[in-house]
């Protein structure tokens, strides 16, 4: 039981941001990452293939120290591995998009061609609302999670979070729209302001 | 989100429009719910291929980001995954100082791995340190990452797992490669190294046609490149896992034998041992313990016969039955491969594809079981060899340990190959240990008894051995300088006294085998001095064998040299002691050796008084001593039939009661040597009981006694290097010369004759005549000129081998016996040679001599019957 107590303590401090426990639970997955990364891939139905060993290499090398916590088994395990993911991802993001702010200094205005929201800045977005839903929707957040960043098959994440199929595909749902609409809604505001 | 809102999209989501609308009008729903509902039924429709695709672009745009960083272990480039798992992550890399360009494989310990984890990396980089074969995977350098990380740099095998190479290789290039494979477990196994892990995916085959095994740690890693059934679960793959592996059991060298079976099984059949319709832990377990293997010759007829009856061997559910020794594998492997090429030539087929199946159908469930307590042994041994390495207490704990498993392996028929690994395994140890001795009289005691031990393994031929006694030799005259050197300087020393008598009596065996009888006997008076001396402190039983043994050993030694009184004072001794300790054994071995003085001295009713009794002991059962009793027994058995008849020697001359104890002791010594052909002391006792047994029945029975010699001969040629060995074929050189002229093969006999004398020149020892089988050849070729109308020429000979014989006839029985079996055919041959005068006078010396022995040894049944020989 301790290692649940652990593992849970360890994911609302990933949550949080702490750079050191995401260090301490990643090693634990790098070896599912490259399978979600390439799943995501499959669905989407791209024919190029994918290098995904820099992202195992992200995963298993920047982290090194620590007591790796044990997962109860492979439902709980996909469900680590695909908040790390996201965690991975958002932060990756936000390195890109800080290098493209600090890129922006040094261009003149009217050179920006307007292209809307870069879609690599979605994620980002995404995550803002994640973020928003949390605070009252915890589970929908984690059902979210599983499916678009752990590639879980609704089984699975009934299994993982013990509840029924039909209650985690009822939940998605919902969820997916709220969450499609509050980012589309984002892009409007962003339009407005523009 | 509210409640209200999600429990209404919930209920619209799946409606049409129209229907969505008719609920809002049916239904009291406030404004600002309705607008919220819509608006999230506006977005349900492409909700989820949006996600999809904002968060893919996302993980696309992450990768490149990662890709430019340089992953650096030491000063190795780390460039692809190659495999990974529990116990690490395995990298190709190349060197990153730009020195030269090597590249590798790298295996990293998985950061947050536990001390266990830990522990055993570090173990699994010492083993792989120690291995050098050029069909294992190399190790190249082994550090720490600043964060304490271990890591090791291997050889990189760019090569493709065996099974894959295999495709498209004919049945004999496969087993031709397997045997390579074979050659490196062999030599994993000899350094007490169990793989645990063998499956086509951990054996990769370079372009150059080289297999190369790879360490267990990284074969766990890299199944995921290969076979995917093996890989769904992180555990053993099926398929190569050896029944005892899938229920828990114990794992044993017996179990890289199934492994390395199941992998030659997919080679040569492209189907698994098994196939597992269900993957439940108790499904394969069940599979694994329960279901017959199917006939390899079902998928590829061309199997059926020998490969196959290889491979269900290899593949038995008990490891007891499975091959002893890897290399007994590979020999029937290879044997099967040569078998063909000679039934193409020779047309000899039946005959030996019978010997080839006898070969392995032979049961060695006695040798199995030594194989099995062996393996555990050695499983042991690795363990401790690695804490061994890095100090040197642990190294001499373990030297100890080893003979430990010896000592229950030594009791056990079948046990020699395993003996030898024993034995190479001790060697390598103690001449590791040898510098670090300076003045630690413990340690010289410790390795000087080892070596002792190493040396009765190898060839002191007390116990069964490997026949090798020059090495036994060598490894003595090491014991005994280790000892001495404690003794010099604590000469009262209880331990140093006993290991001292010990050592001297093992030379003494070596010494008297070895031809050296003025050796043999210096130092049997050395070791009798000192175990008396031991004796009165004499307190436990492991002490009591020791001293028990020597006893026996060294009274022997007198006895052979006839110093009967010291003899039969130490068997006396001896005897006593046995009683105390209430050991058949020794008292029946003892009883053996004063029944041999008596025997000597003509006391013939109280040499087989003795020996009838030791017998009776010896017979008892295995008793105290085991294995070794049986062939006291044998032993026993052919001093009663020598006693009851010898042909030339003393004897009641009962020859009919002589045939069946000696017909017995063959009969044991046979089975003994065909359930451990390695087995050198059996073969000399097989050898020992069909001399005196065709020496005696070549009187009555040429042709049964001429097939007793060759049955002998046939055994005695199947060893090397072994002098007394060399000794008993002399005899039965000699000896077939009779029946062979008998039956009417004089130029047989003459060769066999010469033969003889080949073995004795190359002993160097053609020309004392003081050797027994030295006399044996001269006289029997003596008695085939004789034979073969040559008179002047064998009397020469029998003239010739007198005048170099220096006997005191009238002081030792022996020697009357010597002289008289040289003057009886002698006067024959003068008479016929006409020379009557000298026959005359010889036939009366002989009479005289035997009257003199009358006269000492009144109403001896021997000697009266030599009286009335003489008196013809």
């Amino acid at each position: 039981m301790s290692c649940d107590v652990d593992i849970t303590e360890l994911l609302q401090r990933v949550h949080a941001g702490d750079q050191r426990a995401l260090d301490t639970v990643i090693p634990l997955v790098y070896d599912e990452l490259k399978k979600l990364s390439a799943a995501h891939l499959r669905r989407e139905g791209k024919a190029r293939p994918l290098d995904t060993t820099a992202l195992v290499h992200e995963a298993f090398l920047r982290l090194a120290q620590g007591q790796a916590p044990s997962y109860q088994n492979r439902s709980h395990f996909y469900g680590i591995a695909s908040r790390l993911m996201r965690q991975i991802l958002v932060d990756l993001a936000r390195a890109r998009s800080r290098e493209k702010r600090s890129a922006l200094k040094e261009v003149p205005l009217a050179d920006i061609p307007d292209l809307g929201r870069q879609p690599n800045e979605s994620v980002l977005v995404i995550e803002e609302a994640l973020n928003r839903l949390a605070r009252t929707d915890p589970l929908k957040v984690q059902l979210i999670e599983m499916r678009y960043f752990g590639g879980m098959t609704a089984e699975e994440s009934a299994t993982a979070l013990a509840i029924s199929p039909h209650v985690v595909r009822r939940e998605l749902r919902v969820a997916q729209a709220w969450l499609h609409k509050e980012v589309a809604g984002e892009d409007r505001s962003r339009t407005a302001i523009s | 989100m509210k409640i209200e809102v999600e429990q209404l999209f919930h209920e619209l989501a799946d409606l049409s429009p129209e229907a969505r609308s008719n609920y809002f009008a049916e239904h009291e729903i406030d404004a600002e719910t309705r607008r919220e509902v819509e608006a999230l039924l506006d977005f349900d429709s492409g909700a989820s291929s949006f996600l999809l695709r904002d968060i893919s672009i996302a993980a696309n745009s992450a990768l490149p980001q990662l890709q430019g960083k340089e992953w650096r272990c030491g000063p190795y480039r780390l460039l692809d995954l190659i495999g990974r798992g529990g116990m690490g992550a395995v990298y190709l890399a190349e060197r990153a100082d730009g020195e030269v360009t090597q590249r590798l494989a790298v295996k990293l310990l998985p950061p947050g791995a536990g001390d266990p984890q830990r522990k055993r990396f570090l173990q699994e980089r010492q083993i792989l340190a120690s291995l050098a074969h050029p069909n294992i995977a190399r190790m190249l350098d082994a550090g720490h990452l600043e964060s304490g990380q271990p890591f090791l740099a291997m050889e990189y095998i760019e090569g493709k797992p065996i099974d894959i190479f295999c495709d498209g290789l004919s049945v004999r290039q496969k087993i031709t490669l397997f045997l390579k494979v074979c050659a490196a477990v062999g030599y994993l196994h000899r350094n007490l190294i169990v793989h645990r892990d063998l499956k086509p995916s951990n054996i990769l085959v370079t372009d150059e046609g080289e297999p190369k095994l790879l360490d267990f740690g990284i074969a766990k890693f890299l199944d995921v490149t290969t076979d995917s059934t093996a890989t769904s679960m992180r555990m053993l793959t099926p398929d190569y896992a050896s029944p005892e592996q899938v229920t828990g059991g114990r794992v044993t060298t017996a179990t890289d034998i199934y492994s390395l079976g199941a992998v030659l099984y997919k080679l040569l059949t492209r189907k698994p041992v098994h196939e597992f319709e269900d993957h439940s832990p108790e499904a394969i377990a069940w599979v694994a313990t329960s279901r017959e293997v199917t006939r390899p010759s079902k998928w590829a007829p061309e199997l059926k016969g020998d490969v196959e009856c290889i491979l269900l061997k290899a593949l038995r559910k008990d490891p007891h039955e499975r091959y002893a020794t890897v290399e007994q594998f590979a020999d029937d492997l290879l044997a099967s491969l040569e078998f063909r090429t000679v039934r193409a030539r020779s047309g000899n087929a039946w005959y030996r594809t019978r010997k080839f199946v006898r070969r392995y159908w032979v049961p060695v469930s006695a040798a199995a079981l030594v194989i099995a307590s062996l393996g555990v042994g050695l499983y042991i041994a690795n363990r401790e060899r690695l804490i061994a390495e890095r100090r040197f207490q642990d190294v001499r704990q373990l030297a100890n340990k080893l003979f430990d498993v010896d000592a229950r392996v030594a009791e056990l028929p079948g046990s020699t190959r395993a003996r030898q690994l024993i034995v190479d395994t001790s060697l390598e140890y103690l001449r590791r240990l040898k510098p670090n001795i300076q003045g630690d009289s413990e340690l010289a005691l410790d390795l000087g008894n080892a070596y002792m031990r190493v040396a009765r393994v190898q060839g002191v031929p007390i116990a069964p051995n490997l026949g090798q006694m020059d090495q036994a030799e060598q490894s003595l005259k090491i014991a005994q300088g280790l000892i001495e050197s404690v003794l010099v300087s604590q000469p009262s020393n209880r331990t140093g006294i006993l290991r001292a008598a010990q050592i001297a009596h093992d030379r003494m065996i070596v010494a008297r085998l070895s031809g050296r009888p003025d050796d043999a006997l210096a130092l049997a008076r050395k070791s009798a001095e000192l175990v008396e001396k031991f004796h009165a402190q004499a307190s436990d039983k492991p002490e009591m064998t020791a001293v028990l043994n020597t006893y026996l050993g060294v009274a022997d030694q007198f006895r052979l040299e006839e110093q009967f009184d010291e003899t039969l004072r130490l068997c006396r001794r001896g005897t006593e002691i046995a009683r105390l300790f209430d050991s058949r054994s020794y008292a029946g071995d003892l009883l053996w050796v004063s029944a041999e003085a008596y025997l000597f001295r003509g006391e013939l009713e109280q040499a087989l008084k003795d020996i009838r009794e030791s017998v009776r002991l010896l017979d008892l059962g295995s008793g105290d001593m085991g294995q070794t009793s049986i062939h006291n027994l044998g032993l026993a058995l052919i001093k009663e039939g020598r006693i009851l008849a010898q042909d030339g020697d003393i004897s009641f001359g009962r020859s009919q009661e002589a045939v069946r104890c000696l017909e017995r002791a063959f009969e044991i010594e046979d089975e003994l040597v065909h359930k451990d052909p390695l087995d050198q002391s059996s073969r000399g006792r097989l050898a020992m009981a069909g001399i005196s047994l065709a020496d005696i029945l070549r009187h009555s029975d040429a042709a049964r006694a001429l097939g007793i010699y060759e049955h002998t001969l046939r055994h005695l040629a199947e060893v090397k290097n072994n002098s007394s060995f060399l000794l008993y074929e002399v005899s039965a050189l000699a000896g077939s010369s009779y029946p062979l002229r008998h039956l009417g093969r004089p130029a047989e006999a003459r060769k066999r004759l010469d033969a003889a004398f080949e073995r004795l020149r190359q002993l160097k020892i053609a020309e004392r005549v003081e050797v027994s089988e030295v006399r044996t050849a001269i006289c029997a070729l003596a008695d085939h000129e004789a034979e073969t109308s040559n008179v002047p020429q064998a009397i020469e000979i029998y003239e010739g081998l007198f005048k170099q014989i220096e006997a005191e006839p009238e002081k030792s029985l022996g020697d009357a016996v010597v002289v008289s079996n040289i003057w009886a055919p002698l006067a024959t041959l003068y008479r016929r040679n006409r020379q009557f005068d000298l026959a005359s006078a010889l036939e009366a010396k002989r009479l005289s001599l035997w009257r003199h022995w009358d006269q000492k040894l009144p109403n001896n049944v021997f000697v009266l019957r030599q009286i009335a020989a003489a008196s013809k």
